[in-house]
């Protein structure tokens, strides 16, 4: 262990406090920035396209750049043999997902760094970032839609209450929210859409029921958000 | 009617909606406050960049001559006084010689004399006068005595002193071999023999001395009973003059001895090796650079835009570059009036230099500094300071 420590010791050219000291102040503050670019992403993203994927590429992006440039330094040689290996690689791959090019780099950029001896840079630097990696994968961070899934059903308005299902959804739901009202053409009878989201998803199917139980509502279906809905 | 009363959300849901963006926000801040703390942190401790240094000396020959032997090696270390390398003695031996030869014709001059003085003393016929040259002659010949074991003893230590370079150099190499054991032993016995017969010379030298002042002495009790004894003495006069000239010469060419011997002035360890053995020296030329082994001052840096900042007597916190967790306190000795071109070992950018003014720093005992090794320095804010010596 001691001749392990002297290795990375001896690797890191600078004393190895002042290295960690670096390496923890480009990790967090990429993350700060890198984490606000997304959220500016996120926030201002219009269109069908969005992928939660390159939201949180947007992040990693930020952490793996910052530490290609600590293991480039001011090598220029280094910073060819980048580009030319990242060419080679993106050229004999397809890559479909932004994440799957920021996995591509990263690796690029860790063999780089054990390559040119930067051992400490190497190791912590992976850590750090496979960390990040687990972090925005357990907050699903970058999912865009807060709502669990979609309720339609028809009502039959016989001169009772409009509003007859709105009990069921506040006993079962925390939010909901009419989205589309249409009529059909038969007269007093209308076509809901609700988005809801559930104050306890496991007991969705006691909404289904309630709903049911109401006599002017009629062909109620829930519609589940999944996790593939929003790549 | 139905049921309005909200359902509870389970625990599990509670947390899983929690490691949603809630989560991600509270991440976000503690990265914030772990940046600000970093940077504050760095803020706090401005640190600049020097390297530890310590005094260098030259050994270098007072007359010119041509390297006999170089008695040490790169990096070796050598204590005060110890002898690091020996100029060709040739000459001196030679002149040594000739000295030699001086005093024997003094002792056929002399010889000359005392049969002059003896047919004199004949003719004369005094026993008092006869017994005054006698004793005269004795003296004389017992100065002549002394001067001879002296230029013996002379001899000697220069030869002692080149058989045990010899001999301890012949025993600091690494490889054994029978012939090396061979050529050891004979080198070892040579100087013993040396060293035997000069101590054997010291008690010859020491016993004539004591006899020489014994006939002094005889020969003034006598010589106030003699009225007219002025004449012998002044026959005997040109040869007590050589005899003087020749002691002073003795003493010249042991003078010139010692400076072809290159004494290290310092403890230390050898840092540069500038000659060879065979190769010409001339006065005053380094053959070694001895240089103490641990660093007695900082020379540090201040960035341009900084330049003004450091000033005589403020206290400053060094710590190894390599180990920032010993630190030792000292003070600013000296600050350099100019801004200058940093070292290149401290330019952040290769190939791009960068300015600065340098100042000078008490190296701290604790922490043991290697001359050339890297150090950080940060000022306390305050004035004065103490510290303690390395040695």
């Amino acid at each position: 262990m001691g001749a392990l420590i002297d290795v990375l010791e001896r690797s890191s050219g600078a004393a190895p406090a002042d290295v960690m000291e670096t390496l923890l102040l480009c990790a967090l503050l990429g993350l700060v920035l890198g984490q606000l670019i997304a959220w500016a992403y996120v926030l201002t993203h219009t269109g069908l396209s969005y992928s939660r994927s390159f939201t949180q590429s947007l992040v990693l992006l930020t952490l793996v750049v910052s530490l290609v440039m600590l293991v480039i330094g001011n090598n220029i040689i280094t910073a060819f043999g980048l580009i030319g290996a990242l060419a080679i690689i993106r050229f004999r791959n397809v890559l479909k997902d932004t994440k799957d090019m920021v996995f591509v780099f990263l690796s690029l950029v860790v063999g780089m760094a054990i390559g040119s001896g930067k051992y400490l840079t190497a190791g912590v630097g992976t850590i750090t970032i496979i960390i990040v990696m687990l972090y925005l994968h357990v907050t699903s961070f970058g999912t865009k839609s807060k709502i669990d899934g979609h309720v339609s059903f028809v009502v039959s308005h016989g001169g009772g209450d409009d509003d007859c299902y709105a009990g069921a959804f506040r006993r079962f739901c925390r939010v909901f929210k009419v989205v589309s009202v249409r009529q059909t053409g038969t007269a007093g009878v209308s076509e809901y859409v609700i988005e809801v989201r559930l104050r306890d998803l496991d007991r969705s199917r006691e909404l289904v029921d309630s709903l049911m139980g109401i006599p002017e509502v009629t062909n109620v279906a829930l519609v589940m958000n999944n996790k593939l809905s929003e790549v | 009617m139905v049921n309005e009363t909200p359902i509870k959300t389970p625990m599990k849901q509670r947390l899983r909606e929690f490691a949603g963006t809630p989560l991600s926000v509270v991440v976000w801040l503690m990265a914030i406050g772990g940046v600000i703390l970093l940077f504050s942190n760095e803020a706090r401790q401005f640190e600049y960049g020097g390297f530890a240094r310590s005094t260098h000396y030259e050994v270098s020959p007072g007359v010119d001559g041509t390297l006999e032997m170089l008695a040490v090696d790169l990096y070796d270390q050598v204590e005060s006084g110890q002898v690091v390398a020996l100029l060709d003695g040739s000459e001196l031996d030679g002149r040594l010689a000739t000295a030699e030869a001086v005093l024997k014709k003094l002792e056929a001059d002399l010889t000359a004399s005392r049969v002059k003085l003896a047919a004199e003393i004949t003719r004369n016929g005094n026993r008092l006068r006869r017994d005054v040259r006698s004793f005269e002659m004795d003296a004389q010949r017992l100065r002549l005595d002394v001067l001879e074991v002296a230029v013996l003893i002379a001899n000697d230590e220069a030869r002692e002193q080149l058989a045990a370079l010899v001999v301890a150099r012949m025993d600091a190499l690494p490889t054994w071999n029978m012939t090396r054991k061979e050529q050891l032993g004979a080198a070892q016995l040579r100087l013993r023999q040396i060293v035997d017969r000069k101590a054997a010379n010291k008690v010859l030298l020491r016993q004539t001395e004591k006899a020489a002042r014994l006939a002094e002495a005889r020969v003034h009790a006598f010589d106030k009973n003699l009225p007219e004894a002025e004449q012998g003495l002044a026959t005997l006069a040109p040869l007590q003059t050589a005899l003087a000239v020749q002691a002073r010469l003795l003493d010249e060419l042991r003078a010139e001895r010692d400076r072809l011997v290159l004494r290290s002035p310092i403890a230390g360890s050898v840092s540069q090796v500038l000659s060879h053995p065979g190769q010409a020296v001339l006065a005053g030329e380094p053959v070694v650079l001895v240089s103490r082994t641990f660093a007695t001052e900082v020379v540090a840096y201040l960035p341009e835009q900084d330049a003004r900042e450091a000033r005589r007597k403020q206290a400053v916190v060094l710590s190894r570059r390599s180990d920032p967790s010993v630190v030792a306190e000292s003070v600013v000795l000296r600050v350099s009036p100019v801004v200058d071109a940093l070292p290149e070992r401290l330019w952040s950018r290769p190939g791009v230099a960068e300015y600065g003014r340098s100042f000078v720093v008490a190296a701290a005992a604790p922490l043991g500094l290697a001359p050339g090794e890297a150090v950080k320095i940060s000022f306390t804010g305050e004035e004065g300071g103490s510290w303690t010596e390395p040695r």
